[in-house]
């Protein structure tokens, strides 16, 4: 199916490649720091380090929640595609049928 | 709508006109009334299959899985060798998960039209549906 190719075009190797790490963000600083803070108080420390943790991750999160956003965009635009052949086709056997009636 | 008895026999441009029309009527979601025109149109043609597959996709349409497979194994009954009935058949039965059935009138489908205009396409369509799982 052409259109699904097209589609699959859009996503590849190649793209993923070129990908740029952001700078870290100013959240993923501030929180780096309360991780930093939080270690040197008891009972803190391990929530805010988790929170730090999470933080310096974000960039990669956003990364990956694109690249979910961007495959579930790409097999929905596939389920549309495939349904809109199931009408052309049905369209197209309807029209031949009736061009035919007796 | 009331059915009516024809005295004269309808051309095959009148009854192709017809057809158009009961199909426009339906995919522009006047269904009743679409339906009312196919039941109607069934007298009046030799292909009696056709409208009865038309009153199948007006159940389909209204998500009656089980009423259309009902209208397109009629329809199968009166031609056999309509590759589009079965074409139909294989999509209703697939919607009411009778997965079996369905690739079964499928493959018939493709069988009776290999060229594809005539229903077997639609058949392929459905066919590739059904093998990635997503009915």
């Amino acid at each position: 199916m052409s259109g699904v190719g097209g589609i699959g075009g859009n996503f590849n190797a190649a793209d993923l490649a070129q990908f740029e790490v952001p700078s870290q963000s100013g959240f993923s600083k501030f929180t780096s720091v309360l991780g930093a803070v939080g270690s040197a108080i008891p009972g803190v420390g391990g929530a805010l380090g988790a929170l730090g943790a999470g933080g310096a991750n974000t960039s990669f999160n956003r990364q990956y929640q694109l690249l979910q956003l961007q495959n579930k965009m790409q097999q929905e635009a596939q389920m549309i595609n495939m349904i809109s052949n199931i009408n052309k086709t049905k369209h197209e056997a309807s029209m031949a049928a009736i061009r035919n009636v007796k | 709508m009331t059915k009516t008895e024809l005295s004269v026999a309808a051309s095959r441009e009148e009854k192709r006109f017809l057809m158009e029309a009961a199909l426009l009527m339906r995919d522009t979601d006047r269904l009743d009334e679409a339906k009312e025109m196919f039941e109607a149109i069934e007298p009046l043609v030799r292909d009696k299959h056709l409208p009865v597959i038309g009153v199948g996709t007006i159940h389909f349409a209204k998500g009656d899985f089980d009423d259309a497979v009902e209208a397109f194994e009629r329809a199968v009954e009166l031609e056999p060798t309509s590759a589009i009935a079965y074409a139909h058949l294989g999509e209703a039965l697939a919607f009411a998960k009778q997965t079996e059935e369905a690739e079964l009138a499928l493959k018939k489908a493709t069988e009776l039209d290999p060229g594809g205009k005539e229903g077997g396409e639609m058949a392929r369509t459905i066919q590739k549906f059904l093998s990635y799982g997503l009915l």
